[in-house]
């Protein structure tokens, strides 16, 4: 394939060489989604798909971004906090598991399009998500001896399993369990929430 | 698991709700004249403008954007001073639109006020009219907050369901209703009532009768089929199995079967049943013997015995903590049971 002759960086100070004439008017942000009176704002839907790099589209984008508004007024209802020194220990954990120093960490956030402060307000409500879906679909959603030994027989795997392949296995069929559920919470609450989704302005 | 970098979340919406009256309040479209996008945008923030009808409202806004004057566009930055604006009371919808002036930048807000509530009213699917009562339902003649209404709605869809319409689902939507004002309609789509015909256990090797004796003090024949009464049954289930050895039950979400008057059916997984392993006691004696049926009560017992022992033995603060070990291939569980006390 012909490579461009233009360069990233040469390609990124043309567009910033097209300024915009005096006069000319943009929208800077503006609702994308409405949710009995909460927002999504156009802004945080552009920013994630730019994040995906073309893994996502839009409407993908917005689908996500409602879960997590959902699961985020559950927590506000359930009265669901994060202190800060829990978004510390889930950034120490991060740049553990990612081998990353606190600068390499900022140059991949910066990548992204965070800075240590936005990706914080990111991780908080993140964790919210996660609390409220554990805390209302935790107690529901169980993982029985008998489906890990069904998916043990289905990959022939040595039997009794080792520790390491039964734990796997439960991981691995928790998060199927809990996929589904979420998605079982999630249409049940679109029902009683009023959505306004305005994608096409 | 949090998401760092490269994002992988789960999709799971389906589309949007069933159709619904919506008549709410938008915006102005932008300027669409020499329209151009908001990263072409050049300089500082010279200038805010409000656009708002109320004064008030309008000053309160300018407060909240005051600090943006001289600062560089940051659309995250912006976003934090458009959620505070929205916290506002009476603001229906903001946007945010930038032009290009001479040396900077002029941000406009709009602002969408909220409609005065003019009236509320709520219906069921067959059209017969629910009383609205209490304090969670908004004054007539305030300001619409969406979301009080969608908690009333969800207050009404509860209500249903706690006498066992247990599909029952609530929307809303508004009409306008003259300059200003708006009608909320809420409507609740009942579905079909159950009420508890029978009560079933299967998988189960515990007596049938001593299971369904614990379901039925919660879940009576002939009333509604309350989703509470359906969550504190399978609890209790569990319970019981917890102290007749069975740490790992697992009771699946309840089936119905038939309408009207249903048979609710409880499928149970017991796992293996557990006795007690080697106890570890480090302070006073527990009363709890190797070799008996694993109870989780009995150990809780012992641990406020061994507690209250320590206490009385002058450890003043004295905290137990029963620490479990589980060995499968012996179904035995292991108990130490860790006593601390600060001086």
């Amino acid at each position: 394939m012909k490579r461009p002759s233009l360069s990233l960086a040469g390609l990124l100070l043309a567009s910033r060489a097209i300024a915009a004439p005096v006069g000319a008017t943009a929208v800077i942000d503006r609702p994308l989604v409405k949710l009995d009176g909460e927002i999504i704002w156009k802004s945080v839907a552009d920013e994630r798909v730019k994040r995906s790099m073309g893994q996502l589209d839009l409407r993908t984008v917005i689908e996500e971004l409602v879960e997590e508004k959902l699961f985020l007024m559950r927590a506000a209802e359930l009265k669901l906090t994060v202190e800060d020194s829990e978004i510390d220990e889930a950034l120490k954990d991060i740049k553990s598991e990612n081998k990353l120093d606190d600068k390499q960490l900022d140059e991949a956030l910066k990548q992204q399009g965070y800075t240590r402060q936005t990706y914080r307000v990111d991780l908080r409500d993140q964790i919210l998500v996660l609390r409220a879906a554990n805390l209302d679909l935790g107690s529901k959603v169980n993982v029985g001896d008998a489906e890990i030994a069904k998916v043990a027989a289905d990959r022939k795997l040595k039997t009794p399993l080792s520790d390491a392949d039964r734990t796997a296995i439960r991981r691995e069929l928790y998060g199927l369990a809990m996929h589904k559920a979420r998605a079982e919470w999630v249409a049940e609450r679109r029902k009683s929430i009023r959505i306004e989704i305005r994608a096409d302005k | 698991m949090i998401r760092l970098l490269v994002v992988v979340m789960l999709g799971a919406c389906g589309g949007p709700g069933a159709p619904r009256p919506i008549e709410s309040p938008r915006p102005k479209q932008p300027v669409a004249a020499d329209a151009t996008t908001w990263d072409k945008l050049e300089g500082p923030i010279k200038k805010v403008e409000i656009e708002a009808k109320n004064a008030k409202l309008r000053g309160d806004i300018e407060r909240v954007f005051a600090a943006e004057l001289g600062q560089p566009l940051d659309r995250v930055r912006l976003r934090g001073r458009l959620d505070a604006t929205m916290k506002l009371a009476g603001v229906a919808e903001l946007a945010v639109r930038g032009t290009q002036i001479a040396g900077g930048i002029e941000l406009t807000i709009e602002v969408t006020a909220q409609p005065k509530l003019h009236a509320i009213t709520a219906r069921d699917s067959a059209g017969k009219p629910i009383a609205l009562t209490g304090s969670d339902v908004p004054a007539v003649g305030t300001l619409l907050d969406p979301r009080l209404v969608g908690r009333l709605a969800g207050a009404l869809r509860d209500r249903y369901r706690d006498q066992g319409f247990v599909s029952a689902d609530a929307s809303w939507g508004t009409r306008p209703a003259g300059s200003d004002a708006v009608d909320v309609l809420i409507e609740v789509a009942t579905g079909e009532q159950l009420l508890v015909g029978k009560l079933e256990v299967k998988g189960n090797t515990l007596p049938t009768g001593e299971l369904l004796k614990v379901l039925s003090a919660i879940l009576v024949v002939g009333e509604p089929v309350a989703p509470d009464r359906v969550e504190r049954a399978s609890v209790a289930l569990t319970e019981l199995y917890y102290d007749r050895g069975y740490p790992n039950v697992q009771i699946a979400n309840p089936t119905f079967s038939g309408a009207g008057r249903t048979t609710i059916g409880y499928t149970i997984v017991e796992g293996d049943r557990f006795k007690l392993g080697a106890i570890t006691i480090k302070g006073v004696e527990p009363k709890l013997a190797k070799g008996a049926t694993f109870s989780r009560i009995a150990i809780k017992d012992a641990a406020q015995r061994l507690r209250d022992a320590a206490r009385q033995d002058g450890m003043a603060n004295a905290e137990v903590l029963p620490l479990t070990k589980v060995d499968l291939k012996a179904k035995t569980i292991a108990i130490t049971f860790e006593i601390s006390h600060s001086p």
